[in-house]
């Protein structure tokens, strides 16, 4: 059992329903339509034509997958943030984690072609993107945590403030880098600029697995102390957490995950707001519960978004960032306003 | 039994205890009493293992220097002044935290053990509720709940409680329920050791006090001995009356009229 009374089993029963649900949805809705006999007919290895084993195989699994792993990430991240900044608004998008994991990104996207002929095989320009994601992203933490952490308290208004100065110096670098883009380089950085899952290809799969599914793994490890973390820094350390490791993991962890899900599939936000939002609602805070539930449940959410950004429009296709920030920002403020209402404000 | 040898702390480059010395027993309360700014909190948390100090400190044997925070958490539970909660947990859950070892593995008897500790602090019952609804009173006995599940569950021999001021803010009940507590977990074979302000409380909390003043310790002793119209000129910069009718442990009287002067 939960504390909150939900039997831990059935929780992730129904959120192992809820993705079955969202994968049907997104590998059968679109252009080609696949129902759910047909699917598992396709698992089987029978009755789809070649076109349509192209498109459920190359395109929409591929797709699915990278869905579910950044949209893991991401909401993983945003627990992660949550706990180690003590305040359920701490998003990594609006905090500065992803605009910093964004700089990194557009750096190697226009730098990466120059210095790519000099590279190892392995390092190719996604794989470079990634590296520097996560770079941008741990230098953004890093940042952040310097100037939120004062004396074991947490000081949310410069926090904000220095996230502030981390996007508009990414906006800026950004707008210089744009300058210095060739036409390949503009189009890859505008497309991923909207935060789109369109162009998952098994190798981005591969990439983003490789680094989301450790963190994924890892986070839970960190959540008796991160519980514990939520009565502040000097009562995590009298029940005998090591603080400062703990804090260092998270933020590296954070930076990983938010690097390797902004690297490949751009600027989508809020993600890492609502699902920890959502989960704390359902099971209670309880970190245990929440960081392996946000792995799940994120994905699930990245997807449910991806497959209406696909069809609501169609076949045009709303780039999947704005639609999350439909959603995102009024449960943002809508936490806000609760936070107000309950005389706790944003700190 | 916690050994200080030749403690110094600073604030700063200030020294605001020199060169202190002395044994603190298990099996009894013992209350550090000073006017502000004379080192109480920080001396806790030098034994507490979260401030820096020169001299040597051994608690229960070891070496606070050189220990980890788990080491530490095993031989001793702090209840601070003020807890704060990041998340909506619940009461159950805040006591829960406090579990160390087997207890920390097993949900049923873990369960068992925090609901049979809230009961005795007056909580029966409040294990499900939100821990951020509840009042202040309500709030420390369940922090004292949960720092008490530390010290039964924690390898410390013997067991540990520091109280970093744990009465601000209560009202007269809770102020007795709380260091009631903490006696019934001395007169167990414990230690506790205590900050407070009220001189009354501590007089009746406490079989021994430590009195700092102006970098040092200036006095040491049962409350009976150490309390007395002196004392409370010099260290505390006040006249009041001290009287020891009916009892014969000192209490501390301050008339409307008291002539108070502070240093």
């Amino acid at each position: 059992m939960t504390p909150a009374g939900v039997p831990t089993g059935r929780a992730l029963a129904v959120l192992a329903g809820l993705a079955l649900l969202v994968a049907l949805a997104a590998l059968g809705i679109g252009a080609t339509r696949l129902g759910p006999w047909r699917l598992l007919a396709a698992i089987w290895g029978d009755g789809l034509s070649a076109q349509e084993r192209l498109v459920l195989f190359n395109l929409r699994l591929p797709r699915l997958v990278l869905g579910m792993l950044a949209g893991g990430a991401l909401a993983v991240s945003g627990a992660l943030m949550q706990a180690l900044f003590r305040n359920p608004l701490a998003d990594p998008g609006i905090i500065g984690v992803s605009p910093g994991a964004a700089l990194g990104a557009v750096i190697a996207i226009v730098l990466g072609g120059a210095v790519a002929p000099f590279l190892p095989f392995a390092l190719s320009i996604p794989a470079l993107t990634i590296l520097f994601a996560f770079a941008g992203g741990w230098l953004a933490v890093a940042l952040l945590s310097r100037v939120a952490f004062r004396a074991g308290r947490t000081d949310i208004a410069s926090m904000l403030l220095a996230g502030i100065a981390l996007a508009a110096l990414t906006g800026a670098a950004t707008g210089l880098l744009i300058t210095v883009a060739d036409d390949q380089q503009l189009r890859d950085m505008n497309y991923w600029a909207m935060g789109s899952l369109a162009g998952a290809t098994w190798a981005r799969v591969g990439m983003a697995a490789a680094v989301i599914v450790p963190v994924m793994a890892l986070a839970p490890l960190l959540a008796r102390g991160m519980n514990a973390l939520a009565l502040g820094e000097a009562a995590a350390h009298h029940m005998g957490f090591r603080v400062e490791a703990l804090k260092r993991r998270a933020i590296l962890l954070t930076a990983a995950a938010t690097g390797a899900a902004v690297a490949l599939t751009g600027g989508i936000g809020f993600v890492g707001i609502i699902v920890p939002h959502l989960l704390r609602q359902a099971l209670g805070p309880d970190h245990r519960l929440i960081l392996p539930g946000a792995a799940l449940a994120g994905g699930v959410l990245l997807v449910a978004a991806d497959v209406a950004a696909r069809s609501l429009m169609a076949p045009a296709e709303i780039p999947i960032g704005i639609l999350t920030a439909l959603i995102g920002a009024p449960v943002f403020l809508h936490i806000l306003l609760r936070r107000m209402a309950a005389g706790g404000g944003i700190a | 039994m916690i050994r200080l040898d030749g403690v110094s702390l600073h604030r700063g480059s200030r020294c605001i205890l020199c060169g202190l010395s002395l044994d603190i027993r298990a099996g009894e309360v013992t209350v550090i009493l000073g006017p502000n700014g004379s080192g109480k909190s920080t001396l806790l948390a030098a034994l507490a293992g979260t401030m820096p100090y020169r001299g040597a400190v051994r608690l229960n044997g070891h070496d606070v220097s050189r220990c980890g925070p788990a080491r530490m958490a095993e031989e001793r539970a702090v209840l601070p002044q003020h807890s704060e909660l990041a998340f909506p947990f619940r009461v159950a859950e805040v006591v829960a935290l406090g579990a160390r070892g087997g207890l920390a593995g097993d949900p049923a008897a873990l369960a068992a053990r925090v609901e049979a500790l809230l009961a005795r602090l007056g909580l029966e019952g409040f294990g499900p509720r939100n821990a951020a609804s509840l009042s202040g009173g309500e709030a420390q006995r369940m922090h004292l709940a949960r720092v008490l599940l530390q010290a039964e569950t924690g390898s410390g021999a013997p067991p540990w409680l520091f109280l970093d001021e744990p009465v601000n803010g209560l009202d007269l009940a809770h102020q007795l329920a709380v260091m009631d507590e903490a006696r019934a977990f001395a007169r167990q074979g414990g230690g506790v050791l205590a900050v407070l302000h009220d001189l009354n409380l501590a007089v009746r909390a406490a079989d021994r006090l430590l009195v700092l003043h102006e970098g040092g310790l200036c006095a040491d002793g049962p409350p009976g001995r150490v309390l007395n119209d002196a004392l409370l000129e010099t260290v505390f910069g006040c006249e009041a009356l001290m009287n020891r009718i009916p009892l014969d442990r000192p209490f501390l009287l301050v008339q409307a009229q008291a002539n108070i002067t502070r240093q």
